[in-house]
């Protein structure tokens, strides 16, 4: 980078005369010149550079400074909370989330739902690593290649909810429901539950507990949304 | 006497004397302070680039419609005829395509370069192998590719590196060439001026200037090319003044940023990087020491010695500076000669053209409301935006071939001339992300920037129906006595009386059907139907939600409106026919996704973001309608034209037919079309005669490269194989039947009592349709 201080009083007397002929030089030449140009101060653009000329930086987008939310009860999406290891016999069970959203695709999957569906697993990936900038790129990419990805809706209500972003929230987890609602029923509770978790944690306890109802009416044996929905009656029974 | 005029004299030298120190001090300060606010400020603006969204490869994917080969053509890859060797060369196998994919810094995401295979099967990847750790891939990313760049008046592309990030060779081969004796002088040379001279009067013309790479640097600095000794003069003392305050590195770093290194259409290539990009399409780093020499003999007249258009002179010169590399030692005999062998590696040709200049006027109207104009044009920002090049280049030649071909069937269209043409407005987006992926706002930008798809405020006639038939569904899940796809409704003259007045809306030709479904009313664009179906829903709930899924321009509270008599711009309608296709989702329209600052740090992100606008049942069952418009009504020109995929649509045209429009979507893409006169001269047609061809046409080519995919009904919606003209639930016996949606609750009870597989001894005296 250039060096803001001048050289040293020595190495300027060394080269004075080198200088003097130099200007000597430049002192004929604005003789000869009939005209004085104004000196080239400025290039002709604008050269901004001062505070005030900094681009002005959009606030922190939500998903990446806020710190991680504790789920208001159980987390909807692990094994544990699903009531799969304590399901009852009588209730269908929730079946585990696949490890890998790869699982789910086979010979008849389409093309473009297979590659979306491998982007919302490396979106997934990038947001257990809490690289949520990275995990939105691969969800947005992720529907523009298939619509009707359920997965991809799942994922960004869970990391609108995670990021405290509930009205986002709410209605992602909606679509993710709507869309895996008849061919996917487990899917389909963990986005109403993960839905009433984010009305819940908007305080808005009455949608909370239409969005539990609906989550085990698609999957009764799902604990996490009958533990919510016992949550959400408690706290919506006005205190006498 | 004689010794008072020689004391006058002596005084008047020394006075003379003192009053020119003065003078060249001052001037000596003044041009220091210029020399010292140039190093120490900012030397260069950079414009913002604009980047299309970065383009995804996967197996399914089709390649020839995608335009893949032109996507890598574009981005500078080039067809290699052998194994691909260095980033960015490409070649076909029996097999597919290898490609040598670039690494590439992406805002969040770093992506590394890949030797891949492409397995292709009849133009449908089939597969997709690392080739250096054998390993089966899924998706690959190619880069985004530059559309134009943000500048005040010249577009000076430049990329500002370290001295220490730049190859030795090159360095040297710049000094050797330029300035030899560059560690030598102290900003101007006398040896080298002397010597410049004396070979420009043995040649008898000049053909060796003096100056060093300093007084270049103050040269391009500061001044001008004029040939004038006050300029040279100026330009020595700011030379030596320079190399008195910075030291030779920092001259040179400064000069290699500084250069100018050719054109490429608007682009001006200036620096080492940026050229060594233009040149050889990767950085300076992996350059050969072929290409090294290629790129500093450049420097002396890059246009003349271009390898692109001089070939052969580009080449010679080439080997001048591998021979003067030689001669002082800095290579050796077999270097020498391995790079002499090398063939020119330039890129592939390719003009940077701004492919969308409607597009890039929008999203600089977009970006002002955050970034003043001159930080958009100087400080270098990346702009990643949702533009889809390919798709813009179909979307481009959609209009422009159709507005052609409606001047060649309708001669009188094209007796207009210059701003008065035939003009059209394209803009398509992905409906569930609201990003833009093609922006045309009118057939040639360079008579007529004006951007019709943003800012034309047109009627949109019967394409604001759609909206009708979304407020009465959405109204209809609570109601009594709700509408539903199968409600009959009179299509006939009636009044509609209202405040201040009585409006009676006409059919198109004064054809009235009588009594007819919902459905049908939407699918032949019946006016009296719909405007009766208005007037139930009322006009209230008609604007009031037009304006909540996205038509900002003011709606006048007249009946009329319903039947889109209402000024409205093609973005608007866009905007509100996403919300339909997105099962009343709103995600706002979005050009540019994010922006980075030069050093690649996110200084904004625009994530996707949504609101529920409208019921998805109802935005279903309006796209369900709109399916039967494509199908059977005003819209079926997509079909006769060969658009065959799940898609649904309406046409608009206004009264006198000024405005010509069609609005139509798959579940991934949506576009809108508008035909018309900028001064309102009626068009004469209507939407389904000039919009639907310049739809179908783009959506046939943007849709190709992925499988079709149908709309899925939501979540309290029932699809139920009915008879169309009776609307009950269909029988065996029913000769037409189509599947209708429905509110669940609503949808039909009994079966058709015309078409009844045990049908009552005598048939229904009014069982005709």
């Amino acid at each position: 980078m250039p060096r803001a201080l001048a050289p040293s009083a020595r190495r300027r007397a060394g080269r004075c005369w080198y200088l003097s002929a130099v200007l000597a030089c430049a002192l004929v030449a604005g003789a000869c010149s009939a005209r004085r140009a104004p000196l080239p101060l400025d290039p002709p653009v604008d050269t901004p550079g001062s505070d005030e000329d900094e681009p002005p930086v959009a606030e922190e987008p939500p998903v990446s400074h806020i710190e991680e939310e504790v789920l208001p009860g159980d987390a909807p999406t692990t094994a544990a909370t699903n009531g799969l290891e304590n399901g009852s016999e009588s209730a269908p069970e929730l079946p585990v989330e696949p490890p890998s959203l790869l699982d789910t695709i086979n010979a008849t999957t389409p093309p473009n739902v297979a590659a979306a569906t491998r982007l919302v697993d490396a979106g997934r990936t990038h947001m257990a690593t809490g690289d949520y900038g990275a995990a939105l790129e691969q969800l947005e990419r992720a529907i523009a290649i298939d619509s009707g990805n359920p997965y991809a809706y799942y994922y960004l209500a869970e990391l609108h909810f995670t990021h405290r972003t509930y009205d986002q929230a709410i209605v992602f987890a909606d679509r993710a429901a709507s869309l895996s609602d008849a061919r996917a029923p487990a899917w389909a509770s963990r986005a109403y539950t993960l839905q009433g978790n984010a009305f819940e944690a908007a305080g808005r306890f009455a949608d909370a507990r239409s969005a539990y109802t609906r989550a085990i009416q698609a999957a009764p044996g799902n604990l996490a949304a009958q533990v919510g929905l016992a949550r959400v009656g408690a706290a919506a029974v006005p205190q006498p | 006497m004689v010794r008072r005029a020689i004391l006058v004299f002596a005084a008047l030298a020394l006075t003379a004397l003192v009053v020119s120190a003065a003078v060249a001090f001052h001037i000596l300060r003044q041009l220091d302070a210029v020399v010292v606010e140039k190093f120490n400020g900012r030397r260069w603006n950079f414009p913002s680039r604009i980047y299309s969204d970065a383009f995804l490869i996967y197996p399914g994917l089709d390649v020839r419609a995608a335009g893949l080969v032109e996507r890598l053509q574009r981005l500078n890859y080039r067809a290699a005829d052998s194994e691909p060797l260095r980033k960015g060369d490409f070649r076909r196998t029996p097999t597919g395509l290898d490609i040598y994919l670039r690494d590439f810094s992406y805002p969040g995401e770093q992506v590394e370069d890949r030797l891949v295979h492409l397995a292709i099967d009849r133009d449908i990847v089939i597969g997709m192998r690392d080739l250096r750790s054998d390993q089966e891939v899924y998706s690959l990313q190619l880069e985004p590719e530059l559309i134009s760049g943000l500048y005040e008046s010249t577009w000076e592309e430049r990329r500002e590196v370290p001295l220490n990030a730049l190859p030795r060779q090159l360095v040297r081969a710049v000094i050797l060439t330029e300035d030899r004796r560059f560690y030598s002088h102290r900003g101007v040379d006398p040896i080298g001026i002397a010597r410049a001279f004396l070979t420009d009067v043995r040649q008898g013309e000049v053909v060796q200037g003096g100056s060093t790479l300093t007084q270049q640097l103050m040269k391009n600095f500061f001044l001008s090319d004029e040939r004038t000794v006050h300029r040279k003069g100026k330009e020595a003392v700011m030379a030596v003044l320079a190399e008195r305050r910075y030291s030779k590195d920092e001259i040179l770093e400064n000069y290699l940023n500084e250069i100018y290194l050719g054109q490429n259409g608007l682009q001006g290539i200036f620096g080492v990087w940026e050229a060594s990009q233009f040149y050889f399409a990767r950085p300076p780093q992996e350059l050969t020491l072929g290409d090294i020499a290629l790129l500093a003999g450049l420097i002396r007249a890059p246009n003349a010695l271009s390898p692109f258009r001089r070939p052969e002179r580009a080449r010679a010169r080439r080997d001048t500076v591998l021979r003067l590399l030689l001669d002082n030692g800095e290579i050796s005999h077999d270097e020498y000669n391995a790079a002499i062998g090398e063939p020119l590696h330039v890129a592939a040709a390719h003009a940077r053209s701004n492919a969308a200049p409607y597009f890039v006027d929008f999203l600089r109207e977009d970006l002002s409301h955050n970034y003043p104009r001159d930080v958009l044009t100087s400080e270098g920002l990346g702009i990643f935006t949702s533009l889809d090049v390919q798709l813009q280049q179909f979307a481009a030649e959609a209009v422009s071939n159709g507005l052609t071909d409606l001047e060649r069937r309708y001669p009188r269209l094209a007796q207009r001339a210059g701003d008065g043409r035939l003009q059209a407005a394209l803009i398509a987006l992905r409906p569930q992300t609201g990003a833009i992926v093609a922006m045309v706002g009118g057939r040639d930008y360079e008579s007529t920037q004006f951007n019709r798809a943003v800012h034309a405020q047109r009627q949109p006639g019967s394409i604001f129906k759609p909206f009708v038939f979304l407020a009465a569904f959405d109204a209809a899940r609570d109601a009594e006595t709700p509408i539903t796809p199968t409600t009959p409704v009179l299509d006939e003259p009636f009044e509609w009386q209202y405040d201040g007045g009585t409006w009676q809306p006409a059919n198109y030709r004064d054809m009235y059907f009588g009594q007819v479904t919902a459905r049908r009313a939407l699918e032949l664009s019946l006016n009296a139907a719909t405007s009766r179906i208005a007037n139930r829903v009322g006009l209230d709930a008609v604007l009031t939600l037009a304006q909540r899924i996205g038509i900002d321009s003011p709606l006048p509270p007249f009946p009329s409106v319903v039947l889109g008599a209402a000024e409205v711009t093609p973005l608007e309608v866009a905007q509100a026919y996403a919300v339909i296709a997105n099962q009343g989702l709103k995600a706002s329209v979005r050009g540019a996704s994010k922006v980075v600052d030069r050093q690649g740090q996110i200084v904004e992100r625009r994530p996707l973001a949504v609101e529920r606008t409208v019921s998805a049942g109802a935005a279903y069952m309006v796209t369900h309608l709109m399916e039967g418009v494509l199908d059977r009504g005003t819209g079926r020109g997509v079909r006769e034209h060969g658009f065959n995929r799940p898609a649904a649509g309406k046409t608009g045209t206004t009264n006198d037919a000024r405005d010509a429009w069609f609005g139509g979507f798959t579940p991934n893409l949506l576009a809108v079309v508008w035909v018309g006169f900028d001064d309102n001269t009626p068009l004469g047609l209507t939407g389904a005669e000039a919009a639907v061809p310049i739809w179908t046409d783009f959506m046939q080519r943007a849709t190709a490269a992925a499988p079709p995919a149908a709309f899925q009904p939501p979540t309290g919606v029932a699809l139920v194989r009915i008879d169309p003209y009776t609307g009950g639930i269909a029988t065996p016996a029913c000769p037409e039947t189509i599947i209708e949606a429905f509110w669940r609750g609503q949808e039909p009870t009994v079966s058709c009592p015309v078409h009844s597989p045990h049908p009552p001894a005598v048939a229904p005296a009014a069982a005709g349709t």
